[in-house]
């Protein structure tokens, strides 16, 4: 496998796995829906 | 049996059901041979583009529009398009929504069949594949047994040949769906999807480890190992980005992958409490679905493929198509894995099956909204009528194999074409008529993130767009070729038949429904908005 294909491959598996880690953290983590309250400005804030 | 008021229990149940139904036999068979053939490693740039332009946002707005539809008491495409196009156009284009995912479960069923047919075999002892033979003598007896399996060569041998066993297995599917759509959403559905899609990522793993660490199997031929195998899928060819065709595999790849369209998020979204969440639910998702599109299904086909049959061997599977690569070719790289080859087949065919009852299921559930909203029928019984229909389009299905042309073409207008059309419908009723800020107030309502800003116009014009560009492409490419086959085929003109009957029935039961609703005195073109907005809002 060449250089370039070595960091495609690095760059969409630590984007896809990162998203996921990250997307179930928040949700695992959220408070139960009732006490859910709306969030600040800014993404993922 | 599922009650009348049905509920997701939890956030994370609706999230894995959404995730179950986008992923399907196309994160492990279609996606690899589409990078390769468009780009390699390069594929991935317009991919993502896709991703993020085009599959998230239409998802949030499909969420967003099934859990308001939810909240004036609507769980069918026509009711919630009908409540967010305010009046009968978007309930009558609705019905293309409501139609999809039974018309596509007519056939895919049918391959999740398949799926569990060559688990049982692997289970049992293989396909009988002596990999001490010649590698073409390999590939013939996999070949034919994938013929005599799915039934390629002729028209009703699954039903008169010697062997009923794709019968058996397609009767054992069907019944185990019916049988969860019935116990209902969150006993049935939820309950399922919450140990399937971990077991399903569990047999992933196995599988993904087993094929990383094949090494060199054969030192005869050292360029046939695993990092070289790697290479052939990641490889990027920047070449390719200039050519139209790469960036429409890449938008199509996306599209039919992550579910927007198909009439089901819509649904699954309708059945979440008014104020739960959507943005992160449908970004979580969509981020299940990449991970094993990318992160599984991105490493283990084609690397496994390409360590025992080589560069030609590879390029040659890959044309064959998604289920040449996943029922033909791969049999005969399971054969070359020694004692643990079997097993791996199994964990591998387990998990397609996994991937492919957590879609079909998803594919009933609208058919029984949609039954319970427009005859008024119970539970139970608009599940027995899903039976009826499903019975019928599956037999069909089942009985015209010949060339897989019935239910290709069922795929590809309804499976593929019809899906952009109620997409563009869903993305404008969304942005115009139920109005942007409305929209993006509606979404953020419970919301646990906030989508940057930037997506409102990336909804508003970019996602439409994008969505008409590759759309017109798509039917430049193939609309010509599937004209000339329903022309030319008979059974090609039986699917066509069967889409329209199915259309025209589900259009009167619409209209019967529609009267059904307002004598009921619910608000069915959203007079009193659930969000307090002036109904004048977004015209």
């Amino acid at each position: 496998m060449r250089i370039g294909g070595w960091i495609t491959m690095l760059c969409a598996l630590a984007f896809v796995w990162g998203l996921v880690i990250w997307c179930f953290y928040r949700v695992l983590t959220a408070p139960p829906e009732e006490e859910v309250t709306p969030p600040p400005e800014g993404f993922g804030a | 049996m599922a009650s009348d008021k049905e509920q997701w229990g939890t956030r994370l149940g609706v999230i894995l059901a959404v995730a179950g139904s986008a992923v399907g036999l196309g994160n492990f068979l279609r996606f690899p041979g589409q990078a390769a053939q468009n780009g390699g490693g390069a594929f991935l740039i317009p991919y993502f583009c896709a991703l993020i332009f085009l599959g998230i946002p239409i998802g949030w707005a499909e969420w967003t529009m099934g859990r308001y539809g939810g909240k004036k008491g609507f769980h069918s495409s026509p009711g919630i398009l009908g409540v967010i196009g305010r009046g009968s156009m978007g309930r009558y284009l609705g019905v293309a929504a409501a139609l999809i995912p039974l018309a596509v479960s007519f056939y895919y069923v049918f391959i999740e069949a398949w799926t569990v047919g060559y688990f049982l075999k692997f289970l049992t002892g293989g396909l009988g594949i002596d990999p001490a033979g010649p590698i073409a003598e390999q590939a013939a007896t996999s070949a034919a047994y994938y013929q005599a399996f799915t039934g390629a060569n002729q028209d009703g041998v699954l039903f008169t040949g010697g062997s009923h066993f794709t019968l058996l297995c397609w009767v054992i599917v069907f019944a185990v769906n019916i049988w969860l759509v019935y116990r209902g959403i969150s006993k049935g559905i939820e309950k399922f999807c919450t140990w399937a899609m971990p077991g399903m990522a569990i047999c992933a793993l196995i599988v993904l480890i087993r094929v990383l660490t094949l090494g060199t199997p054969d030192p005869a031929v050292p360029e046939q190992n695993v990092v070289n195998g790697l290479g052939y899928m990641w490889n990027p060819d920047f070449s390719k980005l200039t050519s139209f065709k790469t960036w429409l595999a890449a938008a199509g790849q996306i599209f039919f992958s992550i579910s927007v369209g198909f009439g089901i998020i819509i649904n699954y979204a309708s059945y979440m409490k008014r104020k739960s969440d959507v943005v992160l639910s449908g970004l979580t998702s969509s981020a299940t679905n990449e991970l094993f599109e990318v992160g599984f299904g991105g490493m283990i086909t084609l690397t496994a493929s390409f360590v025992f049959l080589g560069l030609s061997g590879t390029i040659a599977a890959v044309s064959t198509g998604s289920f040449g690569l996943g029922f033909n070719t791969l049999p005969v790289v399971f054969a070359q894995m020694g004692p643990l080859g079997n097993v791996v087949g199994a964990v591998w065919f387990l998990m397609l099956f996994l991937a492919a009852i957590t879609s079909s299921l998803s594919m009933y559930q609208p058919a029984v909204a949609f039954l319970k909203e427009a005859t008024g029928a119970g539970h139970g019984k608009a599940t027995s009528m899903v039976v009826v229909l499903g019975t019928v389009g599956s037999l069909l299905t089942i009985w015209f194999t010949k060339d897989g042309i019935f239910w290709n073409t069922l795929d590809f207008w309804v499976g593929t074409l019809l899906i952009f059309i109620v997409a563009m419908i869903e993305i404008i009723l969304f942005s115009w008529v139920f109005g942007i800020e409305r929209g993006w107030r509606e979404a953020h309502d419970g919301a646990m993130i906030r989508i940057p800003r930037v997506f409102k116009f990336v909804m508003k014009w970019v996602a439409p767009l994008y969505l008409l560009i590759v759309f017109v492409g798509f039917c430049f490419q193939t609309l010509p070729g599937a004209v000339q086959q329903v022309l030319a085929s008979w059974p090609a003109r039986l699917a066509i038949g069967l889409i329209l009957v199915t259309l025209l029935v589900m259009a009167f039961a619409v209209n019967a429904g529609e009267k059904r609703w307002r004598a009921a005195g619910m608000d069915l073109d959203d007079a009193n908005p659930a969000d307090g907005a002036s109904a004048e809002v977004g015209r």
